[in-house]
């Protein structure tokens, strides 16, 4: 019997042997035997399930339960959580159920969990693959080769030895994570994953099926979704390879539901002509399609056409401008015509999504999508097609928002980074002319997509008294997915322009990474918290019928308080938007005095939150929390204040009653003292200004920074005499005015104040500075000559765009491991939000373009260290920052045309503290304020 | 610092140049030897580390020292032609007697030097920071200067010919 190998994906290494924990090496037989076994057993069962007319019962996925001595299916080192649980098990063999429903095509998936491998000498941390394959000082084989070959043998051999019978095509595949163990510990895991096709597969037939289908698989990480997509796309390319044209690989395959407005239009292929709209000889469908919409199987009519344009001509102009082309063809279009859409869409304009439809004769519909290079989210777009591909079957086309122009619609809201608008989670909503304009796509994905999370949690039944979710009927699910929204609309509000949030409303959508249970936990986990020993700080005033409240008690009341008072009659959706617009307010500003570390990964986004959450800490006596209009505010006398963050830096209002600013010359001023240096502090008008006011200190955030607004402003707490209420100012003029001497931003002089201990991220920037440098001199210049192999995955993920940045045009876009560095601090500032994304290579004199056409250098000083024996030239490291601030020629702003000022991004990670304390002592010194503002620092995160 | 001798001067560029090509990984750093009349020409080592090094009667061609490291490091009786110094550290080095011709020193940061009886011809300088320099009995002919910043030099007996392009 002939076995041809169709696709071997590894990530990361391992495996010289086979070894169980703590245990000597195994003979592989064993393994296979297993193997062997408990197909074999499967497969039979399948068989009686078919005789007997049971095959919904059938399993196609076989996990590796293990008998504790080779393959170990449970948890046993290093608290690895399993590969895949019952469920993710489920949705795969229903996914296999679906592939394996004629009798052509048969896949097999054999699942493990873990293989041990243990080490006798630790794995550097920044180990390359070369440099373990190369070196192999834990090993006498190439451990590389080595997994290979065993994952290949392996599976040939239980897929050889079992007993397949019943299909024409039939393709085995083994997949499995390895557990690399030193001294009992888990090191590292990697997943490895094996596919074969029996003999009736020619040599080569599968690989090039896999090389087509490979872009469109999700990451062999995401295990479960990958063991899923993988068998159908691969079916459905051995399907469409069969066709006379000359058609790509269309991945999404469905059927148009019967009555549904495809199952008739596909009905009008055999009547050219008929429709209209391009049909007939002299109809050109290049010439109709207004760019839009390409008809080249002929079955929309003019008006169809006409309405199809307009509707997704106005979705791409209020929808954040991503142009929708969509392409019909069929079986009966010719080659010729196949060849100008497949020109067309092989070239996209920046932000086109384009989707094409090709037609069977028996109306199987076979669908790919291709997405312009200035499309977000590319690899979520393409999940959120895949997901949409089995109720795109049911779409309309008249006045339904269930149709082309509104999954299109989804889409755009969905990538956009915008709120999401209420037609998307009201299904009673109606658009300004009253008429209804629900939209359910959004929806439907993330039904699809996960498990609800609100049934699981006592939060959510507490926020939603039961009389309020019963009224009108609406499912709980429909419930849920309205208070994300509404929990992502005021994340958006309160931190706008903040790239890392962009994300945060997909991974809730497609539930990626588990994002739905995470928020849950995280917000159980603070609601929960009782007794948190703070008891001086008050959360009250939320509103005056309730009574202030000791955050020492639950916060649970307090969410279910403002929830209550949000609800105002409306339907269940609104109000769950409504509450979770408030309690990710509430949320996002008590994390910080829990510190929650839980709900982290939700609030990647706390680094930029906290200085505004953590005005709460330490001011209990002097603000109160209030939530007007749906912002969270601090009442400032009759005033509110109002912290806001924007690219990365604070903005600091005072509002009226209204909600008006109000400036700074309507407060009145006291000439104070801060630690015996004058300050000017404006304070709320009405203030009684007699008696003896003290300023009493800065506020800070979490980190023990002071929290210093975009203008420079500080805010400080004051009282008068002996009185124990303090209330806020705000410094006056940025605090210049007040001749502060060492009135720096937070992290400038951090060695100098090495009492404070950062804490979170401890490298992370903070207005603009590092909390500390980076103090990694050892890897200064030690990034790899010929390739990205050492540079941190996080910069990876989009790796073409990280080649670009790290290219030097003024020599032919040479990459050096200096320009690795420049591009990894580029863009950690940008992911850090401490510049605005995205960045783009700049010309030969500068290193980037932030997203406002600012120009930007870095510049990276390292310490004495690594292969430097030699102690930081503090003058060199001075003088370059000077140079490039003071001296260098501005540069044209390529999106105002302007010349702009250059900026630098000071990469602090090869730094020991003392030389940054001393590099900042000799910039403040030798740089005005204004030239100071254009440095921002970063560490690259290794 | 360790006199080296041309050979294992050698060893170490082919070392250095393979380690550029991603090749392997060697003890290959320059800093602090002595390596005298040798010629180095035709070779990548782009940010080799060269640092308090000598490098005396040494003939340098077409060699691409892109972002090298060559802090305290002094070039005696040198001549240097067809080079890439681009972005390189030439932060307090010494010239003395040597010739540069045809290279490219953009963006590097050429600071608090010393250079006597030197002469530097059709050399790129744009964009970079020369501060700081002692120069004497040197000229620069033909020097693009474009956006470079040439301030706060000590010069004696230096001739000046530059462009911006």
């Amino acid at each position: 019997m002939r076995w041809y190998k169709l696709v071997l994906l590894t990530w990361i290494i391992a495996l010289p042997a086979i070894v169980k924990a703590g245990g000597g090496p195994i003979n592989n037989e064993e393994v296979i035997r297993e193997g062997v076994i408990a197909l074999n057993k499967m497969i039979h069962q399948n068989e009686y399930n078919n005789r007997h007319h049971q095959s919904w019962k059938n399993n196609y996925v076989l996990m590796l339960d293990g008998n504790g001595k080779f393959i170990e299916q449970r948890d046993v080192v290093g608290n690895t959580a399993l590969l895949l649980s019952d469920d993710d098990v489920k949705s795969i063999n229903d996914a296999l159920v679906k592939v394996n429903d004629k009798k052509t095509f048969g896949v097999y998936e054999i699942v493990y969990n873990n293989w041990y491998i243990d080490l006798s000498e630790r794995i550097p941390e920044n180990a390359t693959i070369k440099y373990i394959t190369d070196y192999q000082k834990w090993s006498k084989d190439n451990i590389r080769n080595t997994i290979v070959s065993e994952m290949k043998s392996i599976n040939a051999e239980i897929f050889e030895k079992s007993e397949l019978n019943g299909y024409e095509k039939k393709v085995g595949i083994v997949c499995g994570r390895v557990v690399v163990l030193l001294n009992g510990m888990k090191q590292h895991a990697s997943v490895v994953f094996d596919a074969h096709g029996d003999e009736s597969w020619t040599n080569g037939e599968l690989r090039d099926l896999n090389a087509k289908i490979d872009p469109y698989l999700p990451k062999l990480s995401d295990v479960k979704n990958f063991l899923i997509e993988y068998p159908n796309a691969l079916k459905v390319a051995f399907n469409t390879k069969g066709s006379k044209l000359d058609l790509p690989v269309m991945p999404y395959e469905y059927k148009p539901a019967k009555g549904s407005f495809f199952d008739a239009a596909w009905e009008r292929i055999g009547e050219l002509g008929t429709a209209g709209g391009t049909g007939g000889e002299n109809k050109d469908p290049i010439a109709e399609s207004g760019s839009v919409v390409y008809d080249y199987a002929h079955v929309l009519t003019a008006d169809e056409i006409r309405n199809l344009i307009s509707g997704l001509v106005e979705i791409s102009n209020r929808q954040g401008g991503f142009s929708a082309r969509v392409f019909i063809s069929s079986y009966k279009t010719s080659n010729e015509d196949i060849t100008k859409i497949r020109e067309i869409v092989n070239n996209p304009g920046p932000m086109d999504v384009i989707l094409w439809f090709h037609v069977d004769l028996d109306k199987t519909t076979h669908s790919a999508l291709y997405l312009g290079k200035s499309v977000p989210q590319a690899r979520e777009v393409s999940v959120f097609i895949r997901m949409a591909a089995e109720f795109i079957e049911s779409l309309g086309l008249a006045a339904s928002n269930f149709t082309l122009t509104g999954l299109f619609d989804g889409l755009s809201a969905f990538i956009n980074k915008a709120q999401v608008p209420e037609r998307f989670y009201n299904p009673e909503s109606v658009d300004k002319d009253g008429n209804p304009d629900y939209n359910p796509i959004l929806y439907q994905i993330f039904l699809k997509s996960g498990q609800l999370q609100s049934d699981r949690f006592g939060l959510m039944a507490d926020m939603f008294p039961q009389e309020h979710m019963q009224a009108g009927g609406f499912a709980m699910s429909q419930i849920e997915f309205a208070f994300y929204c509404g929990a992502y609309n005021g994340l958006v509000e309160m931190v706008a322009s903040m790239p890392k949030l962009a994300g945060w409303l997909i991974k809730i959508i497609l539930n990626e990474d588990n994002a739905r249970e995470e928020l849950w936990e995280g917000m159980k986990a603070f609601a929960n918290k009782c007794n948190l020993g703070k008891t001086d700080y008050m959360l009250g005033a939320i509103s005056p019928a309730y009574p202030m409240m000791k955050i020492g008690e639950c916060i649970t009341p307090i969410i279910v308080d403002k929830v209550k008072e949000a609800y105002t009659g409306k339907n269940p959706c609104v109000y769950a938007a409504t509450t979770g617009k408030v309690v990710f307010n509430i949320v996002m500003l008590i994390i910080p005095l829990t510190r929650a570390g839980d709900i982290a990964k939700i609030a990647d986004v706390l680094s930029y939150i906290d200085p505004i959450a953590l005005l709460l800490r330490g001011m209990g006596l002097g603000a109160r929390l209030v939530f007007i209009g749906g912002k969270a505010l601090y009442s400032w006398g009759k005033f509110y204040l109002q912290l806001m963050i924007q690219d990365g830096k604070i903005i600091l209002q005072v509002l009226d009653d209204a909600l008006r600013t109000i400036g700074r010359d309507q407060m009145p001023m006291l000439e104070l003292a801060m630690a015996g240096t004058p300050i000017r502090v404006r304070v709320p008008p009405g203030t009684d200004l007699s008696g003896e006011w003290r300023a009493i200190r800065y506020m800070q955030d979490a980190n023990g920074q002071n929290i210093i607004s975009r203008e420079g402003e500080r805010l400080v707490e004051m009282s008068r005499g002996t009185d124990r209420e303090s209330i806020l100012g705000i410094t006056d003029d940025a605090g210049k005015a007040d001749g502060v001497a060492d009135d720096v931003k937070p992290g400038e002089g951090v060695a100098d104040d090495a009492a404070t201990p950062a804490t979170g991220d401890d490298f992370a920037t903070v207005n603009g500075r590092v909390k500390k440098p980076g103090d990694r001199t050892d890897l200064y210049g030690s990034f790899n000559k010929a390739d990205n192999s050492n540079i941190p995955k996080r910069y990876l993920a989009d790796e073409s765009r990280f080649n670009k940045l790290a290219e030097d045009p003024a020599q032919g876009g040479k990459i050096t491991p200096k320009t690795r560095q420049e591009a990894m601090a580029g863009l950690e500032a940008e992911m850090q939000g401490v510049i605005k994304g995205e960045i783009k290579r700049g010309p030969a004199d500068i290193e980037f373009f932030d997203g406002n056409g600012t120009p930007w250098d870095v510049k990276g000083p390292r310490s004495k260290g690594g292969r430097m024996n030699a102690d930081m030239d503090q003058d060199q490291a001075f003088e370059s920052i000077r140079a490039e601030l003071q001296d260098k020629h501005d540069i044209m702003n390529p999106i105002t045309n302007q010349l702009n000022k250059r900026h630098v991004i000071l990469d602090c990670s090869y730094m020991h503290a003392a030389d940054h304390a001393e590099l900042w002592r000799r910039l403040k010194a030798g740089l005005s304020q204004s030239e100071i503002d254009r440095i921002v620092e970063v560490n690259v995160k290794f | 610092m360790n006199s080296v001798t041309k050979e294992e001067l050698y060893t170490r560029i082919q070392n250095y140049h393979l380690y550029v090509l991603g090749e392997r990984e060697e003890d290959d750093d320059l800093n602090e030897l002595i390596a005298d009349e040798i010629e180095i020409a035709d070779i990548r080592l782009e940010e080799i580390y060269a640092a308090g090094s000598l490098f005396s009667n040494c003939k340098i061609s077409a060699v691409d020292f892109y972002g090298a490291h060559f802090h305290k490091t002094t070039f005696r009786n040198c001549v240097v032609v067809d080079s890439v110094f681009r972005k390189a550290d030439l932060g307090s080095t010494r010239f003395e007697n040597c010739r540069f011709d045809n290279c490219d020193l953009s963006r590097s940061e050429f600071m608090n030097a010393r250079i006597e009886r030197c002469t530097f011809e059709n050399c790129d300088f744009s964009g970079i920071i020369f501060t700081g320099n002692n120069i004497t009995d040197s000229t620069f002919k033909s020097i693009n200067v474009r956006d470079g910043v040439l301030k706060r030099n000590e010069e004696l007996r230096v001739e000046w010919q530059t462009y911006e392009s």
